[in-house]
């Protein structure tokens, strides 16, 4: 009598976890941004050169190309949308399982525009806890889920249904889709030709983008349309504070802008130079160099115009060109040769005629 | 502050009644002071100044007026001494935090409102009257009064309690109840429902709307917009209200209802009885009985009987008060002048209707209307809801200038051309699914409302439909809350958090 009193008011809430758990095999993707980076980086022994950010990171930088180039064992934990806040978690898990010896912060000119992506940070957390697994995993959900800026929030709650922020839409086609990826365990081949968005993750974390900026829409498509033209106050902290981590580890940072091509600095001309002085300003302050290859001269790099996915982000074949054009310049950095010749002041690239080419 | 819909809160409340039902079961009462306490340093540990303002001013002004209960003209005296200098303490109180910003630009603290202050403050002046009119007798135990000052559920939006309804209920015991709490549980939830897949949704559009005037909608869209304003306000309120009743239910506590089907209202003066139920009770009862019972006022009704018409000595004392009374109101919701004229709007509508209530009477009677029909009911119905709603464009658009142009694009350019074009560009970012949650949503409160409506206890009928059937509706309503909530980001707080 006694235990049935107990059990019976359980099976509600045990059917509601039941279907959570059914909805989430049905809906959440089967190869999310997210999980993927992170099942790939727990199969990774040894890394020591990283790469954060958000998705013009993880187009940007080809870990292949580095680690042939330069000999080292490099990992790409660029997720769609991430805020500097999950770099920064990204960056601390990272440290604390490897000796990493340098760290380049893929910035996309706009990291510090955005306020917080509730639905990408939950599935970063999310997938990070999943595939830490056990205990550690445990311990990342409950860290996040009882930090101060999470446990009065809403989404502390949605945390729990990863179907309604990480999931396929609801036709019957893509849940089919979705099932049979789960079951055949069979990723997508990746087509350096293709031209139909795909969720693309290589090996490494790079995860590239295929096909190329259609320039007739740059009126309409640009970053002065989809981003807020100041800077954040969250992402600016966090930003500050992954700068600060760094130099308490003392891991060499990096700070490199993407490139965009010239019509899309151009849309942000009135802010631009002051967005960069803060940005160069907080490096400064850590220690940490900035290279804005948007303002990169011909000789440091000069994209073909294929080589661009969109506004803001390359394609695979931009990456290959932008990743050996990093990997050169930190080849002469080595040298001890000078850099900053190699790169326009805000000024001179608004005001120099051959931008056009870019 | 903790969120209802969060992680934080549902740990805090399962502790909470778990705690109230076991370990503190005879001494209750202390459990819901530690978890109010908890509850509100959570709003910001400087806030518990002005709660413990109130509460001991008004503790200790309640002891001192049984204290001197004699019938003399000094002790009379001394009472009302006691019960001015304690009311002005806590209304000069509020009213600074509350208006300083607004009024005083060197005076101001810069001080955030604090969690609850107009609704605990209205709550512990209520009970001093009530001593002041030896209504009941004053509570001895200062804790066991704070826990009716600070009493967690009511904090964020109301509603504004009674001393001798809710205190008695927090002295007793309360055993756990399975079907209490599971019909607990429908209140919360029907709660979440209407936040999130009504008023959250609409928040945005409302915004895009009344945020952009100048942007030149049509009347029809800004016709649109005020309707959906009065949806998502009456389900943001409302919906929080049944989610802080519902939590209290758990605890077997019945707080105040603050709405009864307030649109199917045949009056704005019925309205208002049937919305904010709580706050219209308080008004009534601490300022409008007060003021007509003045010797002014009985002295003006004797004038009017005498030189005017008996009816007039009776409506026009009340129209004066129901005036002051809304403007009072008006005063609450903050001091800007479009609340002010809100508030004036309503109580001179009220006043007009019961001064012109003979002549409406003789206009039906000679049309030969029959008042008792269902039709004549219903035009009563969308008449009231017409007044209603074009109070709102005062209380929505901060702008008086604004709220006019509004009104007069409503009327003289409706434009009903335009409307699909300005609405569909208004909800282009919104998903069909959403849209269609929360019209679905929309459909089921009014389903709900004319069930209650009727006098049918849905809660009743609800626990008592076949298993299947029952959890079919229970898993339809979380599905629905937890895509609506996931859907719609950054609506943020309750509407009525800010009064």
């Amino acid at each position: 009598m006694r235990i049935s009193k107990i059990i019976k008011p359980l099976c509600f809430p045990a059917v509601v976890c039941i279907l959570n758990v059914a909805l989430s095999f049905l809906l959440e993707y089967a190869y999310g941004a997210s999980e993927t980076m992170w099942k790939q980086y727990y199969a990774e022994e040894d890394i020591d050169l990283v790469f954060v950010g958000a998705s013009v990171c993880s187009a940007s930088f080809a870990p292949d190309v580095f680690d042939e180039r330069m000999g080292v064992h490099s990992f790409n934990l660029g997720t769609p949308a991430q805020h500097t806040e999950q770099s920064l978690r990204a960056l601390e898990t990272v440290l604390e399982e490897h000796d990493i010896e340098m760290v380049i912060y893929g910035m996309g000119y706009f990291a510090l525009q955005q306020g917080e992506n509730a639905d990408a940070e939950l599935t970063f957390v999310r997938a990070l806890s999943r595939c830490q697994g056990g205990l550690k995993g445990l311990e990342t959900s409950l860290h996040y889920l009882l930090s101060e800026n999470v446990r009065d929030n809403e989404k502390s709650v949605k945390y729990f249904f990863p179907w309604i922020y990480n999931g396929v839409d609801g036709s019957p086609e893509a849940i089919v889709r979705n099932l049979a990826d789960k079951l055949e365990a069979d990723e997508v081949k990746f087509d350096e030709t293709s031209t139909e968005h795909k969720n693309w993750r290589l090996e490494k974390g790079f995860r590239p983008f295929t096909g190329a900026v259609d320039y007739g829409s740059a009126a309409e498509e640009n970053s002065a349309r989809y981003y807020y033209p100041y800077f954040d106050e969250q992402a600016t902290y966090y930003f500050e504070e992954l700068l600060k981590l760094c130099t308490e580890k003392q891991v060499e940072l990096i700070v490199i802008n993407t490139p965009h091509p010239a019509y899309d600095v151009l849309s942000c001309r009135d802010t631009y130079g002051e967005n960069y002085k803060q940005v160069e300003a907080l490096c400064q302050k850590y220690g940490a160099e900035y290279y804005d290859f948007s303002l990169a001269k011909p000789e440091i790099f000069q994209p073909e115009k294929d080589e661009y996915y969109d506004f803001e982000h390359l394609n695979y074949k931009g990456a290959q060109a932008f990743s050996n054009a990093v990997c050169d310049l930190l080849e002469r950095r080595e040298r001890g040769e000078t850099l900053e010749n190699g790169f326009y002041s805000v000024e001179e690239f608004m005001r120099n005629g051959d931008y056009y080419e870019k | 502050m903790i969120n209802f819909y969060s992680i934080h809160f549902i740990i805090f409340l399962t502790i909470s009644v778990l705690c109230y039902y076991t370990v503190f079961r005879k001494k209750q009462w202390i459990c819901l002071l530690a978890a109010s306490v908890y509850f509100y340093y959570q709003s910001g540990a400087e806030n518990f100044v002005f709660l413990l303002l109130t509460g001991l001013s008004t503790w200790t002004g309640a002891y001192f007026l049984e204290y001197f209960s004699g019938k003399t003209n000094r002790i009379k005296k001394i009472r009302r001494v006691i019960l001015w200098s304690v009311i002005l303490f806590n209304f000069g109180m509020l009213s600074y935090i509350k208006y300083a910003d607004e009024i005083f630009e060197n005076f101001s603290l810069g001080l955030l409102l604090p969690l609850g202050i107009s609704f605990y403050m209205f709550q512990s002046v209520g009970y001093l009257i009530d001593i002041y009119n030896q209504k009941y007798k004053a509570e001895k135990n200062f804790a066991k009064y704070m826990l009716f000052v600070s009493y967690f559920p009511q904090m964020i939006q109301g509603p504004i309690n009674r001393y001798d309804i809710l205190g008695n209920q927090m002295a007793q015991e309360h055993r756990w109840n399975g079907e209490a709490a599971v019909k607990a549980g429908y209140r919360i939830a029907y709660g979440l429902l209407k936040k999130f897949a009504v008023a959250n949704v609409y928040a945005g559009i409302v915004a895009d709307i009344f945020d952009n005037l100048n942007q030149g909608y049509a009347g029809a869209t800004i016709l649109f917009g005020i309707l959906l304003y009065s949806f998502q306000q009456y389900a943001d309120f409302s919906g929080g209200i049944d989610m802080v009743l519902g939590v209290s239910e758990l605890f077997g506590i019945q707080m105040a209802e603050n709405f009864r089907q307030p649109y199917f209202s045949v009056s704005l003066g019925e309205f208002w009885r049937r919305w904010h139920i709580s706050l219209g009770k308080w008004m009534r009862d601490y300022v409008f009985y007060p003021f007509a019972l003045t010797k002014p006022m009985k002295k003006f009704g004797k004038w009017a009987n005498k030189n005017l018409s008996k009816h007039m000595g009776r409506v026009l004392p009340a129209a004066i008060g129901n005036i002051l009374v809304f403007f009072i109101v008006g005063l609450w919701h903050g001091a800007q002048w479009h609340y002010i004229i809100w508030g004036l709007y309503n109580g001179v509508i009220i006043a007009l209707s019961d001064i012109m209530a003979p002549v409406f009477h003789q206009v039906t009677d000679k049309l030969k209307i029959n008042v008792h029909s269902f039709a004549y009911h219903l035009f009563q119905i969308a008449r009231t809801f017409l007044i209603v709603n074009i109070g709102w464009y005062f209380d929505r658009i901060t702008d008086v200038k604004m709220a006019l142009y509004a009104l007069q694009r409503t009327v003289c350019e409706f434009n009903v051309q335009e409307l699909k074009r300005e609405v569909y560009i208004l909800i282009e970012s919104y998903s069909d699914d959403l849209i269609l949650m929360s019209m679905a949503a929309c459909g089921l409160m009014l389903f709900i409302s004319i069930l209650k409506e009727r006098g049918t206890d849905v809660r009743n009928v609800l626990y008592h439909l076949p298993l299947p059937i029952r959890w079919m509706i229970y898993l339809l309503t979380i599905g629905f809350i937890v895509i609506a909530n996931g859907s719609t980001a950054g609506a943020g707080g309750f509407m009525y958090a800010n009064f």
